[in-house]
């Protein structure tokens, strides 16, 4: 159990931060995408996008501006220079977490 | 009528995780407009509306779990939540024993050759300088860490209680060399008799704006040790408070929430 939570650790941060290196999005569409995209293979509230939204802003890795829409504020977010440099340092940390896993996976295959 | 009752869910979820204010409110407003697409897209799809709302606010999370997870990512979004031993404890111990230091060598310096009035700004000096900084350090503490103000003051009653009568008192060597005695005068008895009396005229730390000094004579400097020592000890109690918080909250969050299907 313990495992599992470490192992998707910087998943969801990943994850964001990649879909607004696209282009820029506002909650619902970044958790709608998550699922497409993920085609159901996570699991996790909805909800818990926006905590970690709120901490990357504060972080200053992302940009937000915000919009009327049918009389809701909705904020749109998209990822800034500082996002852009923290996406680089993930995907090649989760390159090398994969790379090795498959490493090891071969490894034992020809053992 | 369901969103007001999960909305006021979810914030009682969050006070609970030290988090309201216009942190708490910018996360609910997101929630609900959230929940709101989702509802809408399901009636588009052919849902009731209640079944629609029923299974978007389902599908949101349970609060508990939300707010765990938005009192772990406050926690995560700055550095003194990142290393709170660090910029809770260590660096207001170091702090302390450095205004202590200076304040040591100035009393003993002054008392050799300055004046009565330039001993008084010293006192005066001491007693605001530290006090301000550990207030503002501890503000900007709760400020960014879930916990919050609730934790400060259990930390500062119980503190009131504790330490309301020591005086950290400084002799200089006016009696010649290896005379000079410095260190905190333990009042425990009297305090322990006059709790009741400590908590009315002593509660909060803002009873230093009327307390008088009144030095025995003119060559000795007396630091009231509230003023010195208590907010540098009450951001220590509150981070570890908060610290608590952090881990139960972590520990709280996390299995709920992202995992493979």
């Amino acid at each position: 159990m313990k495992a599992k939570e470490h192992l998707l650790d910087g998943v969801p941060e990943l994850l964001i931060l990649r879909l607004l290196a696209a282009h820029e999005m506002y909650g619902y569409q970044l958790v709608s995408e998550i699922q497409r995209r993920s085609a159901g293979a996570l699991e996790f509230g909805e909800g818990c996008i926006y905590p970690i939204l709120h901490r990357l802003l504060e972080q200053h890795m992302l940009l937000e501006r915000a919009e009327e829409v049918r009389g809701r504020t909705r904020r749109y977010y998209r990822l800034s220079d500082a996002g852009l440099k923290r996406l680089a340092v993930l995907e090649t940390k989760w390159q090398q977490a994969t790379a090795t896993v498959a490493a090891c996976g071969m490894e034992v295959r020809h053992a | 009528m369901r969103e007001a009752t999960s909305i006021s869910e979810l914030r009682s979820a969050l006070r609970r995780q030290g988090i309201w204010g216009t942190r708490a409110e910018r996360l609910l407003q997101e929630w609900a407009d959230h929940v709101h697409e989702t509802a809408a897209q399901q009636v588009a799809d052919g849902a009731t509306l209640e079944a629609a709302d029923q299974a978007a606010w389902q599908a949101l999370g349970v609060p508990r779990v939300l707010a765990a997870g938005a009192a772990r990512e406050l926690v995560r979004s700055s550095w003194l939540g990142r290393h709170p031993w660090l910029a809770g404890l260590c660096l207001p111990l170091a702090g302390w024993l450095l205004v202590m230091t200076i304040a040591v060598f100035a009393a003993v310096t002054m008392a050799e050759s300055a004046s009565r009035p330039a001993c008084t700004a010293l006192e005066i000096t001491m007693h605001w300088v530290p006090w301000l900084v550990g207030c503002a350090w501890l503000a900007w503490l709760v400020r960014r860490m879930p916990g919050g103000w609730k934790l400060y003051w259990i930390s500062a009653v119980v503190l009131v209680l504790l330490t309301t009568s020591m005086i950290w008192q400084i002799k200089p060597p006016t009696h010649g060399p290896g005379t000079l005695a410095q260190g905190p005068r333990l009042a425990l008895v009297t305090t322990l008799g006059g709790i009741p009396g400590a908590i009315l005229n002593k509660l909060g730390t803002l009873f230093h704006l009327w307390e008088r000094i009144e030095p025995a004579n003119d060559r000795t400097v007396y630091f009231s040790n509230p003023s010195t020592v208590i907010p540098w000890i009450q951001i220590a109690l509150s981070t570890v408070g908060m610290i608590g918080v952090h881990r139960w909250s972590r520990s709280s969050a996390r299995p709920d929430q992202w995992r493979p299907a």
